[in-house]
This record gives structure tokens, sequence and C-alpha cells, in this order.
């Protein structure tokens, strides 16, 4: 009977979002499809963190590393795009797993947007930073993540992935037609700000990894955090 | 008008009247073309940043948005020739009426949505969004309210840090680069040790002193008053009847092929008068009190 109504719901909610998203199809409303499909990517992270058994120091833990990530950002917000947040996000990735890491980024972004201000803009950044999180911690025990190389090469890709990620809502939301003109000439518009943001990440991962890695991972092993049979 | 940030009017209303109310607005400003639903958009947005601080907020950042939405309606004529009316040539592209226009809908709709933003970091604070979400996400917005608490805890221990830092001689004037960045990288290596540390603490303190036995509650209660109850109503019926006739294919404005005539019907008139109270609820909210204050009379 439980999984029957829970079915029920599931399904209504499923049923809805597909009706409005067809007619958002139909009518053009791109953004607003754009919004209802990273709600639905974000939502099973959530569910989950909400229903599972989690300790205090889970989440004072995802808490103390989202306001690291997030006021590392605030001193450099005159300089778009160059910020700690993308750093401190993989290391804590990279240590704690991907649900951490995504509840981090998005988190991160959640908050440090009430100081910066909210916008449009807000669900693409927690959608990014959370994505960044989480794919940094599927990668974490691969060889290539071991590696500063790897590393790099990832914080260097994320520092693009994230900035052509942030444009869709700009170019889906306000422009007539989606040519490739329009696309290369606003993802060639913001290149500058992701190279830099590419750059920093490479520049923070390479001085600051190691050592970060390693008062995060005492910290891990001292308290026998997030341990799945903890 | 309430030039103060504190609460009365719209701002001391039930939190999920004033989040529903800028998530429709919000919405309505992507879904609607018809200049005139836009432009009562854009004038909503501008009057009610006014009735809530005078524009203070607004003026701040009215500059950059004006500019996003100039950029924005002249970025469309540039990369579309559609449309019938050509007024010149620009580097061999035709350069339409049509696709002006067009540009210039979707400039008003980004200013009036970046507007209303502003206006929502001032009503919807953090405290009032993580009431209303502490309900569905209870644990998720907890979370958040511990990020929150411990921003301004960071930056103290960031400037004690720092503090003791020069006193050994870092952070000198004129000092090389490369040296600040190794000063600035040993900051953050302490002030994350330091707070790892402690927050585990907390973290520990947390649940001796019981977190996670009972249900969680909130700290500040806001009661679904007659007055509420009330603005919700007229929402809910504005609401249905704004996106019913939104879907029926009001508020629409074709500009192409060629400009047409702008539509006027009395259905459109119903659904414009619906969307007109709808939008001007706070407005009128806050414009009962400021008349309040102005010409109260003691009845004692």
């Amino acid at each position: 009977m439980g999984h029957l109504k829970r079915f029920f719901y599931v399904g209504s909610i499923g049923l809805i979002v597909f009706l409005l998203g067809l007619e958002f199809w139909k009518e053009q409303h791109y953004l607003l499809i754009s919004l209802l499909v990273i709600s639905c990517a974000m939502l099973p992270f959530f569910i989950h963190f909400e229903k599972r058994s989690v300790k205090a120091e889970e989440i004072v833990l995802i808490a103390i590393l989202a306001a690291i990530a997030a006021i590392s950002r605030v001193p450099f917000a005159p300089l778009p795009s160059v910020q700690p947040t993308s750093f401190v996000v993989i290391m804590a990735a990279l240590v704690f797993g991907g649900e951490v890491g995504f509840l981090v980024g998005c988190i991160a972004a959640l908050v440090s947007n009430l100081f910066l201000g909210q916008g449009p803009w807000t669900p693409w950044q927690m959608f990014s930073w959370g994505m960044m999180g989480f794919t940094a911690g599927l990668l974490k025990d691969t060889v290539f993540m071991k590696t500063l190389l790897g590393k790099n090469i990832f914080g260097f890709v994320w520092g693009f992935v994230f900035g052509w990620v942030m444009n869709l809502w700009f170019v889906l939301g306000f422009f007539e037609e989606l040519t490739w003109p329009v696309f290369v000439s606003a993802y060639t518009a913001s290149f500058r700000f992701d190279l830099a943001h590419a750059v920093a990440n490479v520049f923070f991962l390479t001085l600051f990894s190691a050592g970060w890695l390693k008062i995060l991972t005492r910290v891990k092993v001292k308290y026998g955090l997030l341990k799945p049979d903890g | 008008m309430v030039r103060n940030r504190s609460e009365s009017g719209f701002s001391a209303l039930h939190p999920a009247v004033s989040f529903l109310y800028f998530v429709v607005v919000i919405t309505a400003c992507l879904l609607f073309k018809h200049p005139l639903y836009l432009y009562t958009l854009f004038m909503v947005a501008i009057l009610l940043n006014w009735t809530i601080d005078g524009g203070k907020a607004l003026h701040k950042s009215i500059k950059g948005y004006v500019f996003m939405a100039l950029i924005i309606a002249l970025a469309n004529p540039l990369f579309s020739s559609r449309g019938a009316t050509i007024l010149f040539y620009l580097f061999d592209r035709p350069v339409t009426l049509e696709a002006i226009v067009y540009g210039v809908q979707f400039g008003f709709s980004l200013f009036s949505i970046l507007v209303l933003f502003v206006a929502y970091n001032l009503i919807v604070t953090y405290d009032k969004f993580l009431y209303l979400f502490g309900s569905i996400v209870p644990r998720t917005s907890f979370v958040v309210i511990v990020t929150i608490r411990f921003i301004p805890l960071l930056k103290r221990r960031l400037q004690d840090i720092m503090a003791i830092q020069k006193v050994q001689g870092a952070f000198q004037e004129g000092g090389k680069k490369k040296r600040h960045l190794k000063e600035g990288m040993a900051t953050l290596h302490t002030l994350v040790t330091w707070s790892l540390e402690e927050a585990l603490m907390t973290a520990s303190s947390m649940r001796a002193r019981g977190y996670g036995v009972g249900k969680r509650s909130s700290a500040i209660r806001y009661a679904l008053d007659e007055r509420d109850v009330i603005i919700l109503s007229i929402m809910a019926i504005a609401g249905t009847l704004l996106f019913i006739g939104a879907f029926g294919g009001m508020g629409q404005y074709e500009v192409y092929p060629q400009l047409q005539e702008i539509p006027f019907s009395a259905r459109m008139l119903f659904h414009y008068s619906s969307f007109l109270i709808f939008l001007l609820i706070p407005i009128i909210v806050n414009g009962k009190v400021w008349l309040e204050w102005r010409f109260i009379r003691s009845k004692m």
C-alpha cells in the first residue's frame, strides 16, 4: 500500500512536470523548461539527503565547508570568475565523496548569494557548483584524480563547463533564435571569464591541494566521518 | 513612504504570500510578450521597489541592469533577420523593425526580472525563505542555517589570524607578490584547520544535547492570520485566471512576419484586469499602510 501511494505521488508530480514542459516547449519558453530540468536533476540529491540517517557531525561538516567555500568568494566579488569556491568544492568532494561535494557546492552558491544578491543566476550556480562537486566525488578513487595533473585538468575543464552552464540562463531566456552564431558569440564573449576561472582553479589546485587534502583527510580519519557503516 | 526596512505592509505578511507573489510575477515576465503586459510589469517592478525602501536598493544596481537590458535589446536585431520591414543593412545583413521590437520586448522582460529580484531580496529575507523550506526539506534548510551562522564567525577568525600573522611580520607593504600569496595560503590553512576541529566539537555538543531526537521547530513563527487568508484567496483567484488565460494565448503578441496592430479585445481586458489585480497587491498593501500612517486619526 505504501509503495502504491508513493508511486501515485511520484507519478502525478512527474506527469505535471512533463505536461508543463510540453506546454513550455510548444510556446518556446526554453528558460522555463531548463529551470524545470535542472530542478529535477537536483531533486534526487536532496531527497536522498533528507531520507537517510545523518549524524550531527556530517551536518556541521557540510555547513562549515560550504561556509568556507562561500566566504572565500565574497572578497573576490569584484573580480568575476576568480574565486577559490570551486577549489574548496572539489577538495571537499575528493575527501568526503560526491554527495557531500554536491551539497557543499549547492549550499555555498545559495549562501554566498545571500550576501551578493539572489537573481535568476542562483539556481544555475547551485546546479553548476553542485555538479562540480558531484563529478569530483565520482572520480575521487580513480588513478586520474590521484595525480596532480589529473586534478588540474579536471579543474581547468570545469572552469569552462561552469561558465558554459552559466551562460545558458541568459542565452536560452533572452535570445529569439537559438542559432549557432548566437551561441558562438555568447560563448566567445564569456571566454575571458571562463579562462580566468579555469586558470584560477589550476593555480589553487597546484599550490593548495596537497595541504588541503592532508587537513581534510586527517579530520575524516580522526572523527571517523562519513563511513557507510559508521 | 515606508522608508525603513522594518516589517510593515507587504513584508509583514506571511512569507508564503510574498514568496508565491514573486514566483508568479517573475514567471509572468517570461510568459507574456504583449507590450501592455510588459510595460505594466516594468512599472510595477519599479513602483514596488519604491514602496519598499524608496528605491534605495534599486539605485545601487540599476545602471548595470539597464546596461544588460540594452545589450539584450540590441543583440537581437544583429542576430536575427526575420521580419518583413527592412530598415537598413549592417555588414550586409538586413536589420528589420520586427527584430528590433522583439529585442526590446526581451530587454523589458529581463529588466523587470532583475528589478523584481531586488524587491525579492528586500522582502523575502533568508529567514523567511528558510522558514518556508524548513517544513519541506528540514535537514537541508538546517544545514543552510548553520552555514549562515558560520559566515560571520569565519570572518572574525580570518581577522584574528591575520592580526597574529602581521605581528609575526607577514603582510608587509611592498612585499613580493609570491610572498603575499604564500602568507595568504597560510591564513587559509589555519582557518580551515581551526574551524574544522571546532565544527566537529560543535557537532558532538549538539548530539550530547539531543540533536535529532525530536522534530525541529522554528525560532520564528509566522501565523497565517485573517489578512493573509484574504490576500491569498485574491491571489489564488487572480492567479488561476492569469494562468488559464496565459495558456489560452492571452497576453501574447506576434511581431513576425510583420508588426501587427496591438491586439485588444474584451476577453483580453478581462484577463488584463486579473493580471493587474495580482500585480498590484503588494503596492496596495504598502500604500494602505502609508496612508494610515499619514492620515491616522486617533479614536481615543
